[in-house]
């Protein structure tokens, strides 16, 4: 059965620079009510088999190449691929090694600031192919709202987007250690109609099926039931859509989110609706279609909750 | 115990995103390795120059919303990071990514320390890289021990 599942794609331990240990972030996860992680230490695997001995939360396997030039996630590749030589102009061939080993590829945190500030976080690598490419983080660092970073990174996917590539957006908390930061329930949201585990979350990240959340599961789906990351029909449609805070109230309650209107954005623009729980939208041919859910965080107004991987159009 | 490496050199801002390769061969049954790094400085004392190293961070990835860092002195002291990573003759065995400008590894058949796999001392060449994330000081001294050894207890 289909079913969303909250999950965190982005965590380190003290295998890399994380103050956790394996089994603190692990434990930290179930708190937060997280279905899955991806534990991704910079440029080590060592903290892999550590993970075994829990039951849940599911862990996909991943390595965050922590290089000079770009963050770059890898996750589930069945062999490793050398990140130390990793440049700018070769950062096709690089990627094409780790798809023919079966990993997918994110790019993490794109706009933080690179050398010397956050040595090598800026994404600098030249990509000319981006279908090797599977997602990007468009929340990161655990800032859950539309920051300068994280705004320059929804441009960034977008302009991709319309390009016709197909980038699966994510949320990459870039979790190092406990703390109480705001932002306790925001996640990736994994769509999978198989049992969950780390093969679930791959499939789900490498057929576009995520959502980026602050706290509120929002998602649509069509009259037919075709949902984010599926590709339909161009014509009218009409999206039903949920919106769902029970796992944010109950471990985020502090936090008041507040829905109010929903953002429909493709290739030719943005409009703009109402909170509703049905809208008829007519789609143009070779274009995609991805909804954000704006409202209030604590009185602060004009926040985006929640956006969805694109609907993509024949 | 064998020294395999022991060794003391200077790493310049040249150097800055390149590997330096220290290669070394295992040519005895070993158990364990044992590595000891340190370098320093850590940080940029000079504030001047900090200032500078920020100002044209910002002008290269601020992009048009430069206007909003306007307290470079969060990203103060600027910290020059050299990180390890080491290959045996089978293939990667880790890192250590962290800030530490002191650190002790040991690498065993059934240990490791943490950031590097466990597994056997294969005898053959290996290599101990050093990973120049960022060299901010005008020079950054490095001193690299390397030894195998020993018997288990
Ligand atoms: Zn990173
Ligand atoms: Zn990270």
């Amino acid at each position: 059965m289909k079913k969303w599942y909250p999950c965190e794609l982005h965590c380190h331990t003290l295998h890399s620079d994380g103050g956790f240990t394996v089994e603190e972030l692990m434990k930290a996860a179930e708190e937060r009510e997280l279905c899955g992680i991806c534990l991704t230490d910079h440029n080590t695997t060592s903290g892999w088999d550590e993970t075994e001995q829990f039951s849940s939360p599911k862990v996909l396997r991943g390595i965050e190449w922590t290089t000079y030039h770009g963050h770059m996630l890898v996750l589930g590749s069945k062999a490793y691929v050398d990140w130390r030589d990793a440049v700018p102009v070769n950062i096709d061939e690089k990627t094409a090694e780790v798809k023919k080993h079966g990993g997918l590829i994110g790019v993490a945190h794109p706009f933080q600031l690179g050398t010397p500030i956050c040595t090598g976080g800026h994404w600098d690598f030249e990509v000319k192919n981006w279908d090797n490419i599977d997602y990007m983080e468009i929340f990161s660092e655990g800032s859950a709202f539309l920051n300068t970073a994280n705004k320059k990174a929804r441009r960034l996917w977008h302009s991709l987007l319309s390009e016709g590539n197909r980038i699966a957006p994510t949320m990459g908390r870039d979790w190092h250690r406990t703390r109480a930061n705001t932002f306790i329930s925001a996640c990736t949201y994994l769509l999978c109609d198989e049992e969950f585990s780390d093969t679930a979350m791959k499939n789900a990240i490498e057929n576009g099926r995520t959502v980026v959340s602050a706290g509120p599961l929002f998602f649509f789906e069509t009259e037919r039931g075709d949902t984010v990351g599926d590709t339909i029909e161009s014509g009218d449609h009409t999206l039903h859509f949920t919106v769902d805070l029970k796992r944010h109230e109950k471990i985020d309650g502090g936090r008041r989110i507040t829905p109010e209107k929903i953002l429909i954005v493709s290739g030719s623009g943005e409009t703009e609706y109402p909170l509703t729980s049905d809208i008829s939208l007519k789609t143009e041919k070779n274009s995609w279609y991805s909804a954000e859910l704006w409202g209030s965080v604590d009185g602060e107004e004009n926040m985006l909750l929640a956006l969805t991987a694109p609907i993509y159009t024949k | 115990m064998k020294t395999l490496i022991d060794t003391e050199f200077t790493v310049f801002p040249v150097s800055e995103k390149t590997n330096i390769i220290l290669p070394f061969t295992v040519s005895e049954e070993a158990t364990e390795l044992v590595i000891d790094y340190s370098y320093s400085p850590k940080t940029l004392a000079d504030n001047e120059k900090a200032e500078r190293l920020i100002r044209e961070n910002l002008l290269r990835d601020a992009g048009d919303s430069i206007g909003e860092y306007t307290d470079s002195g969060k990203f103060m002291p600027l910290k020059n990071l050299i990180t390890l990573s080491l290959d045996s003759p089978s293939g990667y065995r880790g890192a250590a990514h962290r800030q530490d400008s002191e650190q002790h590894h040991v690498i065993r058949r059934n240990f490791a320390s943490v950031g590097f796999l466990k597994g056997e001392i294969e005898k053959g060449q290996w290599q101990l890289v050093l990973n120049v994330h960022a060299v901010v000081t005008d020079e950054v001294k490095c001193k690299v021990r390397v030894h195998a050894g020993g018997v288990l207890k």
